[in-house]
């Protein structure tokens, strides 16, 4: 049979438990500033992308690819830095892309472009959520 | 899919002033808390009186608004309230974080114990079933004000959200209602049915909330500003880890004895004093 518990050591695991607490509660909050001031510029990014994006269905798979291209290109010239990640905030991908943190990828799907908000954890974001909340602060 | 039930977020109107449904529920999950509380108050092994009681819903009531607003502006948006600070206290706008809201619950509570010589952990274990009701009415609020829904799903009961646009969406807040609501609610009052080792039932309620808190979450849409935080996992889990951890340790502590009950009341005392 374990001995009792004194108070001394309930004393202790009080103090423990409210510094693992209040170490944890400040590190959580140094990652929510860090995560939001970069997921902003993703936000922003993608915003422009949804916002600007050709809508239409192209008459050929190439068609619809050169203009993919072409509306990277010109998005990646207006927004030239990527403050989120290490490469370009713009890619034109033609298959399955891999998860990449803070890029926003333009794809041709039924000869039409569809475009995809990867966040700062690489994951896709909802896009059409985001199409609605623009974000209330603008890199430009 | 299912769809969104068109109820109006205006319950009623008394006079000029509308009535939303969300404070609303809010109120009602404050008397009903607060009723329920005064009734186990009145079971033998709690010595509470309705005053008491009463007393420690105002401090519970500071404990959970100021702890919510405050864990909301710092976990869920620093920056933006960094650049509005006036914006902080405008509760009014939305933005309460229920761990911050916890946190102040346990410090109104260690506050209330100091004054009324009372111990911490016995005042958590006689409030910790009640909590569900208001946890679990609000995520109804949540429901009925169109916000905190899910991510986009095509399961038979996803429902499209008019402010989640023209996907259909988990309905997390019904999953969080039926949760952290009804579920630990059930959990929590029958394990309280019977005595048991101070620290306990309020140990219990920081394990499962973690637990249903983390699991729900993998349902529910990130916050927009923040979108996932540490690789798959959003805020709501990360700030959920702790209770998950602290939870079981508290637990073990509590059947271990190393926690304090409240001291019995002066007619308890006398009595005990004058039996042979």
């Amino acid at each position: 049979m374990m001995p009792p518990i004194r108070p001394e050591a309930t004393r202790r695991l009080t103090w423990a438990i409210l510094i693992f607490v209040a170490v944890y509660g400040v590190w959580a909050i140094g990652l929510s500033v860090w995560v939001i001031n970069r997921q902003q510029v993703v936000r922003q990014h993608l915003w422009a992308a949804l916002h600007y994006q050709p809508t239409q269905r192209f008459p050929t798979p190439a068609q619809a690819t050169r203009a993919g291209q072409q509306f990277v290109r010109q998005l990646n010239d207006v927004y030239a830095q990527n403050p989120c990640g290490p490469g370009p905030a713009y890619v034109f991908v033609t298959g399955p892309s891999p998860p990449v943190a803070c890029v926003v990828t333009v794809a041709v799907q039924d000869r039409r472009l569809r475009v995809t908000g990867y966040d700062t954890q690489g994951l896709p974001m909802d896009s059409i959520y985001e199409a609605l909340y623009p974000p209330p602060r603008r890199l430009d | 899919m299912l769809p969104y039930p068109n109820i109006n977020p205006v319950g009623f109107h008394l006079g000029p002033v509308p009535v939303h449904w969300y404070g609303l529920l809010e109120i009602i999950s404050f008397v009903l808390g607060t009723w329920w509380l005064i009734e186990r108050g009145k079971r033998p092994d709690w010595h509470w009186h309705r005053e008491q009681v009463l007393d420690l819903e105002y401090y519970l009531s500071l404990g959970a608004i100021i702890g919510g607003r405050v864990g909301y502006v710092l976990w869920y948006d620093l920056p933006y309230y960094l650049g509005h600070p006036a914006k902080i206290v405008a509760v009014w706008d939305g933005g309460m974080s229920f761990h911050g809201g916890f946190l102040g619950v346990v410090f109104a509570c260690w506050f209330y114990a100091r004054r009324h010589d009372r111990h911490l952990m016995a005042i958590l274990d006689f409030i910790a079933p009640a909590a569900p009701i208001g946890l679990g009415l609000g995520r109804i609020a949540n429901f009925i004000n169109d916000q905190l829904f899910g991510r986009v799903s095509h399961l038979p009961w996803a429902i499209v959200f008019p402010a989640g646009g023209p996907q259909p969406r988990q309905p997390s807040e019904i999953y969080e209602f039926l949760l952290e609501g009804v579920l630990l609610f059930a959990i929590l009052v029958f394990y309280s049915r019977r005595p048991r080792p101070v620290g306990a039932v309020g140990s219990l309620f920081v394990l499962l909330y973690g637990l249903f808190r983390f699991g729900v979450e993998f349902t529910r849409l990130p916050d927009i500003q923040l979108g996932f935080v540490l690789g798959p996992l959003d805020m709501g889990q990360i700030l959920s880890i702790p209770m998950i951890l602290i939870g079981p340790l508290l637990l073990f502590w509590a059947y271990r004895g190393g926690f304090v009950g409240d001291p019995p009341p002066p007619a308890a005392k006398s009595r005990a004093a004058e039996a042979p």
